[in-house]
Protein backbone atom coordinates (compact mmCIF):
# COMPACT_ATOMS: atom_id res chain seq x y z
CA UNK A 1 0.00 0.00 0.00
CA UNK A 2 1.09 3.70 -1.33
CA UNK A 3 1.10 5.85 1.79
CA UNK A 4 -1.18 8.66 1.34
CA UNK A 5 0.71 11.25 4.13
CA UNK A 6 -1.96 13.20 6.27
CA UNK A 7 -0.29 16.61 7.02
CA UNK A 8 -0.70 19.62 5.24
CA UNK A 9 2.91 19.28 3.82
CA UNK A 10 2.08 16.71 1.23
CA UNK A 11 1.95 17.47 -2.29
CA UNK A 12 -0.68 17.42 -5.01
CA UNK A 13 -0.45 14.07 -6.71
CA UNK A 14 -1.22 13.32 -10.33
CA UNK A 15 -3.08 10.03 -11.18
CA UNK A 16 0.10 8.69 -12.72
CA UNK A 17 2.02 9.73 -9.24
CA UNK A 18 -0.97 7.40 -7.18
CA UNK A 19 -0.47 4.88 -9.79
CA UNK A 20 3.26 4.73 -9.71
CA UNK A 21 3.42 5.32 -5.98
CA UNK A 22 0.86 2.43 -5.83
CA UNK A 23 3.08 0.19 -7.53
CA UNK A 24 6.32 0.86 -6.37
CA UNK A 25 4.88 0.29 -2.96
CA UNK A 26 3.31 -2.95 -4.08
CA UNK A 27 6.81 -4.03 -5.72
CA UNK A 28 8.53 -3.27 -2.50
CA UNK A 29 6.18 -5.40 -0.41
CA UNK A 30 6.41 -8.64 -2.76
CA UNK A 31 10.38 -8.51 -2.72
CA UNK A 32 10.38 -7.61 0.68
CA UNK A 33 8.10 -10.27 1.90
CA UNK A 34 7.36 -12.96 -1.23
CA UNK A 35 11.06 -12.78 -2.44
CA UNK A 36 12.53 -12.53 0.50
CA UNK A 37 10.69 -15.94 1.93
CA UNK A 38 12.11 -17.57 -1.63
CA UNK A 39 15.27 -16.10 -0.30
CA UNK A 40 15.14 -17.71 3.41
CA UNK A 41 14.11 -20.98 1.53
CA UNK A 42 16.65 -21.09 -0.68
CA UNK A 43 19.29 -20.42 2.32
CA UNK A 44 17.68 -23.36 4.57
CA UNK A 45 17.41 -25.66 1.59
CA UNK A 46 20.34 -24.49 -0.75
CA UNK A 47 22.74 -22.11 0.45
CA UNK A 48 23.60 -23.24 4.02
CA UNK A 49 24.34 -26.44 3.04
CA UNK A 50 26.40 -25.78 0.12
CA UNK A 51 28.44 -23.96 2.42
CA UNK A 52 28.55 -26.47 5.27
CA UNK A 53 30.23 -28.98 1.96
CA UNK A 54 32.44 -26.75 1.46
CA UNK A 55 33.71 -25.58 5.25
CA UNK A 56 32.35 -28.61 7.32
CA UNK A 57 29.66 -26.42 9.25
CA UNK A 58 27.13 -24.04 8.33
CA UNK A 59 26.95 -20.43 8.26
CA UNK A 60 27.97 -18.91 11.79
CA UNK A 61 28.25 -14.93 10.67
CA UNK A 62 25.84 -12.47 8.41
CA UNK A 63 29.24 -12.19 6.72
CA UNK A 64 29.14 -16.01 6.07
CA UNK A 65 25.88 -16.28 4.97
CA UNK A 66 26.17 -13.44 2.90
CA UNK A 67 28.64 -15.47 1.14
CA UNK A 68 26.41 -18.51 1.22
CA UNK A 69 23.83 -16.40 -0.44
CA UNK A 70 25.65 -14.86 -3.27
CA UNK A 71 25.69 -17.81 -6.23
CA UNK A 72 21.99 -18.28 -4.90
CA UNK A 73 19.47 -16.94 -7.83
CA UNK A 74 17.37 -16.43 -5.50
CA UNK A 75 19.68 -13.69 -3.69
CA UNK A 76 20.24 -12.74 -7.34
CA UNK A 77 16.58 -12.20 -8.33
CA UNK A 78 15.84 -10.55 -4.48
CA UNK A 79 18.98 -7.93 -4.60
CA UNK A 80 18.52 -7.12 -8.25
CA UNK A 81 14.66 -6.26 -7.91
CA UNK A 82 15.32 -4.57 -4.58
CA UNK A 83 18.38 -2.36 -5.68
CA UNK A 84 16.14 -1.01 -8.66
CA UNK A 85 13.27 -0.64 -6.54
CA UNK A 86 14.91 1.26 -4.41
CA UNK A 87 15.61 3.52 -7.13
CA UNK A 88 12.00 3.78 -8.32
CA UNK A 89 10.53 5.09 -4.88
CA UNK A 90 13.05 8.08 -5.74
CA UNK A 91 12.26 8.07 -9.45
CA UNK A 92 8.45 8.05 -8.57
CA UNK A 93 8.53 11.48 -5.87
CA UNK A 94 11.24 13.22 -7.28
CA UNK A 95 9.31 14.80 -9.62
CA UNK A 96 6.32 15.84 -7.42
CA UNK A 97 8.52 17.10 -5.26
CA UNK A 98 9.85 19.33 -8.12
CA UNK A 99 6.09 20.40 -9.25
CA UNK A 100 4.75 21.30 -5.52
CA UNK A 101 8.42 23.24 -5.15
CA UNK A 102 6.91 26.74 -5.02
CA UNK A 103 4.11 25.87 -3.02
CA UNK A 104 6.43 23.90 -0.05
CA UNK A 105 8.32 27.13 -0.25
CA UNK A 106 5.00 29.09 0.16
CA UNK A 107 4.20 26.80 3.53
CA UNK A 108 7.34 27.50 4.72
CA UNK A 109 6.98 31.41 4.96
CA UNK A 110 3.40 30.97 5.76
CA UNK A 111 4.02 28.80 9.05
CA UNK A 112 7.11 31.29 10.00
CA UNK A 113 8.74 28.07 10.26
CA UNK A 114 12.17 29.63 10.29
CA UNK A 115 11.48 30.72 13.46
CA UNK A 116 11.75 27.24 15.17
CA UNK A 117 14.99 26.71 12.93
CA UNK A 118 18.04 27.83 14.61
CA UNK A 119 20.73 27.06 11.71
CA UNK A 120 24.40 27.27 11.69
CA UNK A 121 25.86 28.44 8.40
CA UNK A 122 29.48 27.60 10.20
CA UNK A 123 28.68 23.83 10.37
CA UNK A 124 30.40 21.34 8.16
CA UNK A 125 27.99 19.21 6.72
CA UNK A 126 30.00 15.87 7.03
CA UNK A 127 30.92 14.47 3.94
CA UNK A 128 28.63 11.20 4.35
CA UNK A 129 25.56 13.27 4.40
CA UNK A 130 26.98 15.87 2.04
CA UNK A 131 28.32 13.19 -0.70
CA UNK A 132 26.53 10.57 -0.68
CA UNK A 133 23.68 9.07 -1.78
CA UNK A 134 22.27 7.68 0.97
CA UNK A 135 19.39 4.84 0.74
CA UNK A 136 20.01 5.63 -3.63
CA UNK A 137 18.29 8.70 -2.47
CA UNK A 138 19.84 11.13 -5.56
CA UNK A 139 21.63 14.03 -3.39
CA UNK A 140 20.70 12.91 -0.27
CA UNK A 141 19.89 14.64 2.78
CA UNK A 142 21.74 17.73 1.50
CA UNK A 143 20.54 18.32 -1.89
CA UNK A 144 20.32 21.83 -2.40
CA UNK A 145 19.29 22.34 -6.46
CA UNK A 146 15.74 21.79 -6.26
CA UNK A 147 15.28 24.19 -3.29
CA UNK A 148 15.80 24.93 0.55
CA UNK A 149 13.01 21.97 1.21
CA UNK A 150 13.11 19.54 -1.48
CA UNK A 151 15.47 17.26 0.11
CA UNK A 152 13.53 17.13 3.06
CA UNK A 153 9.99 16.60 0.49
CA UNK A 154 12.06 14.29 -1.02
CA UNK A 155 12.76 12.26 1.94
CA UNK A 156 9.01 12.34 3.41
CA UNK A 157 7.45 11.72 0.23
CA UNK A 158 10.19 8.66 -0.82
CA UNK A 159 9.48 6.90 2.93
CA UNK A 160 5.56 7.28 2.35
CA UNK A 161 6.20 4.99 -0.46
CA UNK A 162 9.34 3.02 0.88
CA UNK A 163 7.74 2.16 4.16
CA UNK A 164 4.27 0.64 2.49
CA UNK A 165 2.12 1.44 4.97
CA UNK A 166 4.00 -0.02 7.93
CA UNK A 167 5.98 3.14 9.57
CA UNK A 168 2.49 5.18 10.38
CA UNK A 169 0.11 7.70 8.29
CA UNK A 170 2.67 10.58 9.58
CA UNK A 171 5.95 7.84 9.08
CA UNK A 172 5.63 8.24 12.94
CA UNK A 173 5.27 4.84 13.78
CA UNK A 174 8.97 4.52 15.64
CA UNK A 175 8.42 7.52 17.56
CA UNK A 176 4.95 6.43 18.32
CA UNK A 177 5.93 2.81 19.53
CA UNK A 178 9.44 4.34 21.25
CA UNK A 179 7.52 6.63 23.75
CA UNK A 180 4.47 4.66 24.22
CA UNK A 181 6.86 1.81 25.28
CA UNK A 182 8.61 4.40 28.09
CA UNK A 183 5.42 5.59 29.07
CA UNK A 184 4.10 2.24 29.98
CA UNK A 185 7.60 1.02 31.13
CA UNK A 186 8.45 3.56 32.89
CA UNK A 187 4.89 5.53 34.21
CA UNK A 188 6.49 7.62 36.83
CA UNK A 189 9.32 8.69 34.99
CA UNK A 190 8.22 12.76 33.32
CA UNK A 191 10.74 14.62 31.27
CA UNK A 192 10.63 17.58 31.08
CA UNK A 193 13.06 18.29 28.07
CA UNK A 194 13.27 16.01 25.35
CA UNK A 195 16.12 15.89 22.43
CA UNK A 196 16.15 14.02 19.00
CA UNK A 197 19.07 14.00 17.67
CA UNK A 198 19.55 13.13 13.59
CA UNK A 199 15.96 13.64 13.25
CA UNK A 200 15.90 14.39 9.66
CA UNK A 201 12.20 15.87 9.01
CA UNK A 202 11.05 15.52 12.57
CA UNK A 203 9.14 12.40 11.57
CA UNK A 204 9.73 10.31 14.52
CA UNK A 205 10.19 13.45 16.93
CA UNK A 206 6.54 14.91 17.18
CA UNK A 207 5.41 12.15 18.86
CA UNK A 208 7.16 12.70 21.90
CA UNK A 209 5.55 16.20 22.19
CA UNK A 210 2.58 13.93 22.21
CA UNK A 211 3.28 11.39 24.76
CA UNK A 212 4.81 14.55 26.69
CA UNK A 213 3.08 17.17 26.22
CA UNK A 214 4.80 19.54 28.81
CA UNK A 215 8.13 18.50 27.97
CA UNK A 216 10.58 21.01 25.92
CA UNK A 217 11.06 19.15 22.54
CA UNK A 218 14.03 19.57 20.47
CA UNK A 219 15.44 18.31 17.48
CA UNK A 220 18.64 18.46 15.46
CA UNK A 221 20.51 17.54 12.46
CA UNK A 222 23.07 18.36 10.16
CA UNK A 223 21.07 19.09 6.98
CA UNK A 224 19.09 22.21 6.71
CA UNK A 225 16.93 20.66 4.04
CA UNK A 226 15.15 18.72 6.33
CA UNK A 227 15.41 21.06 9.35
CA UNK A 228 13.04 23.48 7.14
CA UNK A 229 10.69 20.52 5.88
CA UNK A 230 10.41 19.24 9.61
CA UNK A 231 10.00 22.81 11.34
CA UNK A 232 6.89 23.49 8.20
CA UNK A 233 5.66 20.03 8.36
CA UNK A 234 5.53 20.45 12.27
CA UNK A 235 3.99 23.75 12.31
CA UNK A 236 1.16 22.28 9.97
CA UNK A 237 0.60 19.37 12.27
CA UNK A 238 0.47 21.97 15.16
CA UNK A 239 3.44 20.73 17.26
CA UNK A 240 5.90 22.73 18.88
CA UNK A 241 9.21 21.42 18.42
CA UNK A 242 12.73 23.16 18.51
CA UNK A 243 14.86 22.58 15.04
CA UNK A 244 18.90 23.22 15.40
CA UNK A 245 21.27 22.10 12.61
CA UNK A 246 24.31 20.89 14.49
CA UNK A 247 26.75 18.08 14.57
CA UNK A 248 25.42 15.03 16.98
CA UNK A 249 30.28 14.65 17.88
CA UNK A 250 29.45 18.14 19.03
CA UNK A 251 25.86 19.29 20.20
CA UNK A 252 25.77 22.83 21.52
CA UNK A 253 23.26 22.75 24.58
CA UNK A 254 24.86 23.24 27.97
CA UNK A 255 25.34 19.84 30.15
CA UNK A 256 22.52 18.31 31.92
CA UNK A 257 20.43 19.86 29.81
CA UNK A 258 17.60 16.78 28.79
CA UNK A 259 15.78 13.84 30.36
CA UNK A 260 15.62 11.86 27.32
CA UNK A 261 18.20 12.21 24.34
CA UNK A 262 16.62 9.91 21.87
CA UNK A 263 17.83 9.26 18.25
CA UNK A 264 16.24 6.92 15.55
CA UNK A 265 17.48 5.14 12.67
CA UNK A 266 20.42 7.10 13.14
CA UNK A 267 23.30 5.39 14.24
CA UNK A 268 24.22 3.43 11.60
CA UNK A 269 24.29 5.65 9.39
CA UNK A 270 27.21 7.48 11.35
CA UNK A 271 30.98 6.64 11.27
CA UNK A 272 32.35 4.16 13.98
CA UNK A 273 34.28 7.51 16.00
CA UNK A 274 31.04 10.16 15.35
CA UNK A 275 28.97 7.00 17.02
CA UNK A 276 31.42 6.93 19.60
CA UNK A 277 31.49 11.29 20.03
CA UNK A 278 27.40 10.97 20.16
CA UNK A 279 27.43 8.52 23.42
CA UNK A 280 29.76 10.65 25.17
CA UNK A 281 27.54 13.87 24.14
CA UNK A 282 24.22 11.93 25.21
CA UNK A 283 25.92 11.28 28.28
CA UNK A 284 27.15 14.90 29.02
CA UNK A 285 23.54 16.20 28.06
CA UNK A 286 21.55 14.19 30.38
CA UNK A 287 20.63 15.26 33.91
CA UNK A 288 20.45 12.47 36.56
CA UNK A 289 17.90 10.14 35.93
CA UNK A 290 17.78 10.86 32.21
CA UNK A 291 17.44 8.20 29.58
CA UNK A 292 19.51 7.77 26.47
CA UNK A 293 17.02 5.72 23.90
CA UNK A 294 18.25 4.49 20.50
CA UNK A 295 15.61 2.96 17.66
CA UNK A 296 17.91 0.82 15.89
CA UNK A 297 18.87 -2.35 14.04
CA UNK A 298 19.26 -5.43 16.34
CA UNK A 299 22.58 -5.86 16.87
CA UNK A 300 24.38 -9.04 14.83
CA UNK A 301 25.41 -10.95 18.38
CA UNK A 302 21.84 -10.89 18.98
CA UNK A 303 20.94 -12.38 16.03
CA UNK A 304 21.10 -15.72 13.94
CA UNK A 305 24.07 -16.03 10.64
CA UNK A 306 20.67 -15.49 8.02
CA UNK A 307 18.89 -12.82 10.13
CA UNK A 308 22.14 -10.98 10.92
CA UNK A 309 22.58 -10.95 6.63
CA UNK A 310 19.32 -10.33 5.70
CA UNK A 311 19.88 -6.96 7.08
CA UNK A 312 23.14 -6.17 6.35
CA UNK A 313 22.14 -6.71 2.51
CA UNK A 314 21.71 -2.37 3.06
CA UNK A 315 25.10 -1.99 4.08
CA UNK A 316 26.39 -3.51 0.58
CA UNK A 317 23.49 -2.43 -2.26
CA UNK A 318 21.65 0.85 -0.17
CA UNK A 319 24.59 2.93 -0.06
CA UNK A 320 24.90 2.69 4.10
CA UNK A 321 28.00 1.41 4.34
CA UNK A 322 27.91 2.35 8.49
CA UNK A 323 25.15 -0.20 8.60
CA UNK A 324 26.99 -3.69 9.45
CA UNK A 325 29.68 -1.78 11.13
CA UNK A 326 27.20 -0.45 13.70
CA UNK A 327 25.39 -3.98 13.81
CA UNK A 328 28.69 -5.56 14.33
CA UNK A 329 28.77 -3.36 17.74
CA UNK A 330 27.52 -4.61 21.09
CA UNK A 331 25.01 -2.03 22.35
CA UNK A 332 25.71 -1.84 25.92
CA UNK A 333 29.38 -1.78 25.04
CA UNK A 334 28.69 1.21 22.83
CA UNK A 335 26.80 2.92 26.12
CA UNK A 336 29.40 2.01 28.36
CA UNK A 337 32.20 3.58 26.31
CA UNK A 338 30.03 6.82 26.49
CA UNK A 339 30.49 6.70 30.19
CA UNK A 340 26.92 4.73 31.11
CA UNK A 341 26.86 1.79 34.03
CA UNK A 342 26.10 -1.58 32.48
CA UNK A 343 23.89 -1.56 35.56
CA UNK A 344 21.61 1.22 33.55
CA UNK A 345 21.86 -0.08 30.40
CA UNK A 346 17.80 -0.90 28.68
CA UNK A 347 17.14 -2.77 25.44
CA UNK A 348 13.58 -4.25 24.40
CA UNK A 349 11.81 -5.29 21.05
CA UNK A 350 8.58 -2.99 20.94
CA UNK A 351 5.49 -3.89 18.45
CA UNK A 352 4.91 -1.54 16.24
CA UNK A 353 1.73 0.45 17.58
CA UNK A 354 0.39 0.98 14.65
CA UNK A 355 0.10 -2.78 13.53
CA UNK A 356 -0.26 -4.36 16.65
CA UNK A 357 -2.19 -1.68 18.91
CA UNK A 358 -1.25 0.12 21.97
CA UNK A 359 -2.57 -2.90 24.17
CA UNK A 360 0.56 -5.02 22.68
CA UNK A 361 2.84 -2.26 23.43
CA UNK A 362 1.75 -2.16 27.04
CA UNK A 363 2.30 -6.12 27.14
CA UNK A 364 5.63 -6.11 25.86
CA UNK A 365 6.57 -3.63 28.49
CA UNK A 366 4.71 -6.06 31.26
CA UNK A 367 6.80 -9.34 29.70
CA UNK A 368 9.97 -8.97 26.86
CA UNK A 369 9.90 -9.79 23.82
CA UNK A 370 13.34 -11.93 22.04
CA UNK A 371 15.15 -9.86 19.61
CA UNK A 372 16.17 -12.85 17.39
CA UNK A 373 13.09 -12.76 15.55
CA UNK A 374 12.48 -12.29 11.99
CA UNK A 375 10.23 -9.47 12.66
CA UNK A 376 12.27 -7.59 14.51
CA UNK A 377 13.98 -4.74 12.86
CA UNK A 378 13.21 -5.97 9.35
CA UNK A 379 10.42 -3.53 7.35
CA UNK A 380 8.10 -6.29 6.04
CA UNK A 381 4.89 -7.69 7.77
CA UNK A 382 4.51 -7.70 11.40
CA UNK A 383 7.61 -5.35 12.03
CA UNK A 384 8.83 -4.76 15.50
CA UNK A 385 11.34 -2.24 16.68
CA UNK A 386 14.79 -2.12 18.48
CA UNK A 387 15.76 -0.08 20.98
CA UNK A 388 18.51 0.44 23.54
CA UNK A 389 20.63 2.66 25.52
CA UNK A 390 21.23 3.74 29.09
CA UNK A 391 19.46 5.97 32.31
CA UNK A 392 22.21 8.15 33.21
CA UNK A 393 23.04 7.57 37.07
CA UNK A 394 20.66 9.53 39.56
CA UNK B 1 28.39 3.10 -5.89
CA UNK B 2 31.84 4.37 -5.95
CA UNK B 3 34.61 3.68 -3.97
CA UNK B 4 34.44 6.01 -0.96
CA UNK B 5 30.62 4.78 -0.06
CA UNK B 6 31.77 0.96 -0.15
CA UNK B 7 31.96 -0.23 2.99
CA UNK B 8 35.17 -1.53 4.77
CA UNK B 9 34.80 -5.06 4.89
CA UNK B 10 33.56 -5.17 1.16
CA UNK B 11 33.97 -8.80 -0.01
CA UNK B 12 35.64 -8.92 -3.48
CA UNK B 13 33.36 -8.80 -6.94
CA UNK B 14 30.53 -7.37 -5.31
CA UNK B 15 30.51 -4.48 -7.89
CA UNK B 16 31.09 -3.76 -11.34
CA UNK B 17 33.55 -1.87 -13.22
CA UNK B 18 31.01 1.12 -13.54
CA UNK B 19 30.62 0.69 -9.30
CA UNK B 20 27.17 -0.85 -9.53
CA UNK B 21 25.79 -3.52 -7.46
CA UNK B 22 26.31 -6.75 -10.30
CA UNK B 23 24.57 -9.61 -9.09
CA UNK B 24 24.91 -12.18 -12.10
CA UNK B 25 27.73 -13.52 -14.02
CA UNK B 26 26.75 -11.62 -17.06
CA UNK B 27 26.05 -8.38 -16.19
CA UNK B 28 23.24 -7.59 -19.44
CA UNK B 29 21.40 -9.81 -16.38
CA UNK B 30 21.65 -6.87 -13.79
CA UNK B 31 20.46 -4.50 -16.73
CA UNK B 32 17.41 -6.24 -17.88
CA UNK B 33 15.62 -7.02 -14.35
CA UNK B 34 15.23 -3.01 -14.08
CA UNK B 35 13.69 -3.37 -17.16
CA UNK B 36 11.70 -5.70 -16.42
CA UNK B 37 10.55 -3.92 -13.21
CA UNK B 38 10.32 -0.71 -15.65
CA UNK B 39 7.86 -2.20 -17.49
CA UNK B 40 5.53 -3.72 -14.97
CA UNK B 41 5.12 -0.12 -13.47
CA UNK B 42 4.25 1.20 -16.84
CA UNK B 43 1.68 -1.25 -17.64
CA UNK B 44 0.28 -0.83 -13.95
CA UNK B 45 -0.04 2.91 -14.95
CA UNK B 46 -1.92 2.13 -18.13
CA UNK B 47 -4.35 -0.59 -15.91
CA UNK B 48 -5.20 2.68 -13.47
CA UNK B 49 -5.10 5.07 -16.17
CA UNK B 50 -7.80 3.02 -18.21
CA UNK B 51 -9.59 1.84 -15.29
CA UNK B 52 -9.95 5.52 -14.43
CA UNK B 53 -10.86 7.05 -17.54
CA UNK B 54 -13.38 4.15 -17.99
CA UNK B 55 -15.21 4.77 -14.57
CA UNK B 56 -15.59 8.62 -15.70
CA UNK B 57 -17.25 7.60 -18.77
CA UNK B 58 -19.60 4.49 -17.95
CA UNK B 59 -20.43 7.36 -14.69
CA UNK B 60 -21.64 9.74 -17.80
CA UNK B 61 -22.85 6.97 -19.91
CA UNK B 62 -20.34 7.17 -22.77
CA UNK B 63 -18.66 4.00 -22.64
CA UNK B 64 -19.33 2.05 -25.94
CA UNK B 65 -16.92 0.05 -27.83
CA UNK B 66 -16.89 1.97 -31.14
CA UNK B 67 -16.11 5.40 -29.65
CA UNK B 68 -13.02 3.61 -28.17
CA UNK B 69 -11.99 2.10 -31.42
CA UNK B 70 -12.90 5.01 -33.83
CA UNK B 71 -10.29 7.34 -31.36
CA UNK B 72 -7.76 4.62 -31.90
CA UNK B 73 -8.00 4.74 -35.32
CA UNK B 74 -7.50 8.13 -35.88
CA UNK B 75 -4.63 8.25 -33.21
CA UNK B 76 -2.72 5.95 -36.03
CA UNK B 77 -0.81 8.96 -37.50
CA UNK B 78 -0.38 10.84 -34.23
CA UNK B 79 3.00 12.67 -33.79
CA UNK B 80 2.18 13.46 -30.59
CA UNK B 81 1.46 9.91 -29.44
CA UNK B 82 5.18 9.17 -31.62
CA UNK B 83 6.77 11.44 -29.57
CA UNK B 84 5.40 10.04 -26.26
CA UNK B 85 6.49 6.64 -27.31
CA UNK B 86 10.21 7.48 -27.60
CA UNK B 87 10.16 8.76 -24.44
CA UNK B 88 8.20 5.62 -22.79
CA UNK B 89 11.59 3.46 -24.95
CA UNK B 90 13.98 5.82 -22.96
CA UNK B 91 12.37 5.66 -19.63
CA UNK B 92 12.42 1.63 -19.54
CA UNK B 93 14.64 0.78 -21.58
CA UNK B 94 17.29 3.20 -20.14
CA UNK B 95 18.91 0.56 -17.80
CA UNK B 96 19.87 -1.33 -21.36
CA UNK B 97 22.20 1.49 -21.65
CA UNK B 98 25.87 1.85 -20.99
CA UNK B 99 26.32 5.64 -21.27
CA UNK B 100 22.80 6.34 -19.40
Amino acid sequence: MALQLQHSMRPQHSPDDIARGRFVSGLRSFILNDLAQDMRHAYDTRAARSFEKLEGRTPQSSAEAHKAMRPDPAFKVYSACRVHAQSMVWDSVIPVVVRNSDQMDRAVDETNAMQQVALDPNLIVPRNVEGLDVHLMPGGYAKRDISQVAAGAIYDQGLAVFSMGLMGENLDDIGLSMSAYIRAAFPDFKPRDILDVGCTIGHNTLPWKMAYPEAAVHAVDVAAPGLIYGATRAKLQKADIHFHQMNAESLGFESGSFDVVFSSMFLHELSAKTRAAFFKEANRLLRPGGLLLNMELPPNSQMGAFEGFYLDWDCYYNNEPFYKGFRDQDPRALCRAGGFDDADYLQFVVPSIGIYGAEAVEEAARAPLSVDQETTGRLAEGVQWFGFGAWKVA
Amino acid sequence: MNANREPEDTPAGLYGPDGRPQFFSDPAMDRFVPVVLNLASEIWLQHEAIANLKALLAKHGILTGDALDQIARESATDETREATLREFLVRVLGPLREMA
